[in-house]
């Protein structure tokens, strides 16, 4: 008989691991509860990756093209999980959506992602009230749609604000954690954004700047060297508008004392949060949840992808924030040890 | 300009932007712990009295910070005065007990109660911490004794039973000595089941007093001073609505300027305090008035070209009303009316402005603001005039209320 | 800096008075209930010092304030409790800021307390201004009054001001509120009520603090307590 394995989530983690899965003689079935592959890279259009500034449609073909013409892949989106039992460690997994069936699976990957921090959650940040305050995000799909212009008024922005941490490193929003990759993207986009805007001041607000390992010169100095991209520290206390035009208040702690600063552009690096999905997931297929929400890994050091819950395993954004980079590879880590798993049990 | 607080604000430049509703539960993993279940807990194990709302408070439930829900009792009150309001805005206690009089409600001003002495102990250190609670927990068992639900009228008193109630629930040690000092004057440990600030209770009733609105407010841009012992002590504990700046600012004080009508204006400064500083205002004055003029008056008229400043507390009012005149010597000519939202409400609602608003006390000149509402203050002057001279031959004062014989205790 | 486990303490015993040892102030900063609720730990980000409205206009910042006490240096907590903490507000804008749930307000609040409760030297010249609020609220709990607002008092407050304070009696009785027809406390407060506040006072160590550290005002506060338990004890 075959063994099927379920994976769930079609980003570039989900993706790495149905392809690989298939590489390694399971059937896969994907299920993706969005109408598209390719989780928050095609969700909010992301053209350039961080660190190396390849091309995320680029990524996305390949991830995509590779996961639709294995014929051991069944793609399913549109469609979610709805009910699961198991029972002689296979579980029955109810599906609702474009695929209402009931599917038998030996294993399930759980690639269910983040949702990015929602900054209308902390009030000081404006966000939802003045509209040239905008996410990282946001700014992602401007540049993949066309010129950045302040949404305000259309106009080209003479100043752009980057403001570090937003929903990260902060009690008062119940996030504790630093969610890793937001100073580096931050860091690409300031160095996208003086291509398009070669007069404007660009100025980063930041607590700590966090562009681990190679990033440090590639991202970090880099924006300073070749952008002209200033940086300030001091964690911004407040944004309100002044005339039109968004101003954030701090202390710059290191030279010049409390500012206030008007900016024609702020760009939150709004932090990474496990998604709904990852939620429901996690009860559904009842593994834990760390303190901070994500699914626990079971042996942290040991191998990233065990969750508490036999058969159940975990890749990318999932079990804590992270690049894409090492999502695709926990992919792989996924796939090696669902393989591991079953082969015990089952021949191949 | 004057600029809507509400937040479904249109994005002009065409972007899809994400939407998602905001959820502030979210926060609540790694939320304080509720006082509120704790002190059931300690109620439960008999450890403590409580203060409980009933059905004869008739109570409106209102969502906090986090999600959580507050009753806010508007029946049966006792009144926790203020000593900043009753010695220097006296219009203020009585613009709330004319709408409780208005809107048919019961309540007990009293005698037997005393100031929280928070002002003193934040300006000037000479308190501490087992004083401050026994003064709390003195007034609310006082409140108890009567059977009438304390309502607070001073921000700072709000802000510092709220910490008071915590620290009580949270150290028993804390719980022993103030019983103790309670015993010595005959009373008991008794913690109020939720605290409560005048202007959540003009907040749940918004809709209720601005149906009482005689004059048209529409063409009245205010700007709002939140207090910060209002909601920046305890700050979970403050009423939010997804109506008001999306539910990102606190909405009493702005939502019933909205219900009465009148235009709420933002301002660059909004967060900022208001330069009062506790000791401040007594021994640093050159920060209050500068603080108050620059950070406060000067971009309330500037930026939002505000026809006046509403306040929810009692320093703040004092401090952004007193300190204009002083101002002139500086170059900033600004007039700016300060009152409390209660008193603005008062004025819409046709309370008379000198008897009962008592706006004379207010020494920004509020004249054109009450032009402008159409509330006719000549002739109440007038007729304010005459009843001080009646009264200086012995006429005897007019009441809105006058308190139970039982409830004076005077010598 | 001692990593003993501090004896935690609600109050400090005004006998106490002159002991201003640098090590001695830290550890009752320290040892207060609060201050473990107060201060956690420090990610040094400013974002308490960018909201703080006396970092504006002094040179305060409750970002160092947090760094100093944490720092265990104990003469430079003392040196900052002689006048640096007094320029805060309390606002408690950190507070509600501070990513680490500290609360910058709250230890200067404790810092404030233990720098009066143990006399220090420029706690004396701090207070004096503040010697009308004390004795209206040592005597009736109130802190402000109708006769407070007066124009020598407040010259700053402009020409409306002596219209406040003419007539006072009879502009109070003009108030439709009956416990508001007083001119010498904010509202009429009954014997009994100042009677038990007394209670507290004294059983706080509040009395014996103000006898220690302003000697003048204790006399006068201390014969309106008596006339006041005399009054009351006599009519029982």
């Amino acid at each position: 008989m075959s063994t099927s394995v379920m994976v769930i989530g079609a980003g570039p983690a989900g993706l790495q691991a149905a392809s690989t899965l298939s590489h390694l003689g399971f059937d896969v079935t994907v299920v993706e509860q969005q109408q598209y592959l390719g989780g928050a890279v095609a969700r909010h259009q992301y053209q350039v990756l961080m660190p190396d500034f390849s091309s995320g449609p680029e990524l996305l073909r390949h991830l995509i093209e590779r996961v639709n013409e294995d014929p051991h892949i069944k793609i399913y989106t549109g469609t979610s999980v709805e009910d699961v039992s198991e029972s002689r460690d296979i579980f029955s997994i109810t599906l609702s959506g474009a695929h209402a069936e009931t599917i038998q699976s030996h294993a399930v990957v759980l690639a269910t992602g983040f949702d990015h921090f929602n900054p209308a959650r902390d009030g000081k940040y404006g966000y939802g009230i003045f509209p040239d305050v905008i996410t990282g995000a946001e700014l992602e799909e401007m540049f993949a749609k066309g010129p950045i212009r302040r949404p305000s008024n259309g106009e080209v922005p003479q100043s752009v604000a980057f403001i570090y941490c937003v929903g990260s490193r902060d009690r008062q929003v119940g996030n504790t954690y630093c969610s890793r990759v937001c100073c580096a993207v931050s860091a690409k986009q300031s160095i996208e954004l003086r291509e398009q805007l070669p007069k404007a001041r660009i100025s980063m607000f930041y607590m700590d700047v966090r562009t681990y390992g190679l990033w440090e010169d590639s991202l970090y100095w880099r924006s300073q060297e070749e952008a002209g991209v200033v940086y300030v520290k001091g964690r911004i206390a407040e944004v309100t508008e002044q005339h039109g035009r968004p101003v954030l208040k701090g202390e710059d702690t290191l030279v010049r004392g409390p500012f206030e600063w008007p900016f024609d552009l702020i760009v939150l690096a709004a932090g990474m949060e496990p998604s709904r999905g990852t939620h429901d997931m996690a009860k559904k297929f009842q593994v834990s949840l760390e303190s901070h929400g994500f699914i626990k890994q079971a042996h942290t050091i040991h191998n990233a992808s065990l969750t508490d819950h036999p058969g159940v395993f975990v890749a990318g954004a999932a079990s804590g924030p992270k690049a894409i980079e090492d999502s695709i590879a926990e992919g792989d880590v996924a796939s090696l040890a669902v393989f591991d798993y079953l082969k015990a049990k089952v021949t191949l | 300009m004057a600029t809507s607080p509400i937040s479904d604000k249109v994005r002009t430049s065409g972007w899809e932007f994400i939407t998602k509703t905001v959820d502030k539960r979210a926060i609540m993993k790694a939320a304080p712990k509720d006082p509120r279940e704790e002190l059931a807990e300690l109620e439960a194990k008999g450890e403590v009295k409580v203060i409980h709302i009933t059905e004869e408070n008739r109570p409106i439930e209102v969502e906090t910070l986090l999600g959580r829900t507050k009753r806010i009792p508007t029946n049966k009150l006792w009144h926790h005065k203020s000593c900043g309001q009753c010695g220097n805005i006296p219009g203020y206690p009585t613009s709330i007990m004319w709408f409780m009089n208005k809107l048919g409600l019961e309540f007990l001003d009293e005698t037997h109660q005393t100031s929280c002495t928070a002002w003193n102990y934040h300006g000037s250190g000479t308190s501490n911490l087992v004083a401050l609670a026994s003064v709390a927990v003195r007034n609310w068992h006082r409140a108890y004794e009567t059977g009438y639900f304390p309502l607070i009228h001073c921000g700072t008193s709000f802000g510092n039973y709220k910490e008071m109630r915590n620290l009580l629930i949270e150290h028993k040690d804390l719980r022993d000595e103030v019983r103790r000092i309670m015993a010595k004057v005959g009373r008991e440990l008794v913690i109020p089941e939720e605290i409560v600030h005048y202007s959540e209770w003009l907040h749940v009733l918004r809709h209720q007093i601005a149906a009482l609105k005689i004059h048209d407010l529409s063409s009245i841009i205010t700007t709002v001073h939140p207090a910060c012992h209002v909601w920046k002590l305890v700050p979970e504990d403050v009423i939010y609505d997804p109506n008001i700046y999306g539910g990102q600012r606190p909405a009493p004080t702005t939502a019933i300027l909205l219900a009465l009508g009148a235009q709420v204006a933002d301002y660059s400064t909004w967060y900022d305090c208001c330069g009062f500083g506790f000791r401040h205002i007594l021994t640093e004055r050159e920060f209050s008035r500068s603080f108050s003029l620059e950070r406060k008056i000067k971009v309330m008229v500037e930026e939002a070209n505000s026809d006046v400043a509403i306040t929810q507390d009692t320093g703040c009012t004092t401090t952004l009303d007193k300190n204009q005149w002083i101002g002139k010597a500086h170059g900033y000519n600004y007039e700016l009316p300060v009152m409390a939202d209660v008193q603005f409400a008062a004025l819409a609602a046709g309370a008379d402005p000198y008897k009962v608003v008592q706006i004379q006390w207010h020494t920004s000149g509020w004249e054109k603001l009450l032009d402008k509402m159409g509330v006719d203050w000549r002739t109440s002057k007038a007729e304010y005039e005459a009843y001080l001279e009646e009264l200086k031959a012995g006429r005897e004062p007019e009441q809105l209320y006058v308190p139970p014989v039982e409830n004076l205790n005077l010598h | 800096m001692s990593e003993e486990a501090v004896m935690t303490h609600l109050r400090l015993d005004p006998d106490n008075v002159g002991e201003q040892d640098a090590e001695s102030l830290l550890e009752a900063i320290k040892g207060d209930v609060r201050y473990e609720e107060v201060i956690h730990g420090c990610l040094n980000c400013g974002v308490c010092s960018g909201s703080c409205p006396s970092h504006r206009f002094f040179d305060y910042s409750p970002r160092i304030v947090v760094q100093t006490v944490l720092s265990g240096d104990a003469q430079a907590v003392k040196d900052m409790m002689d006048e640096y903490i007094w320029a805060c507000a309390q606002c408690y804008t950190c507070a509600m800021r501070c990513p680490f749930h500290n609360s910058p307000g709250g230890l200067v609040m404790i810092m404030r307390e233990v720098a009066v409760w143990r006399g220090m030297e420029a706690v004396h010249r701090l207070l004096k201004p503040y010697g009308r609020v004390l004795l209206k609220v040592l005597s009736i709990g109130n802190q402000l009054t109708p006769d407070m607002i007066q124009p020598d008092f407040f010259p700053d407050w402009g020409p409306k001001i002596p219209w406040s304070s003419t007539d006072l009696a009879i502009k109070r009785k003009a108030i439709p509120v009956y416990t508001l027809q007083v001119t010498t406390s904010a509202w009429r407060v009954s014997p009994q009520t100042s009677y038990e506040l007394y209670t507290i006072y004294e059983e706080t160590g509040v009395f014996r603090l103000i006898e220690q550290i302003d000697p003048n005002l204790y006399e006068v506060v201390s014969d309106m307590v008596e006339d006041l338990r005399d009054t009351i004890e006599s009519s029982r």
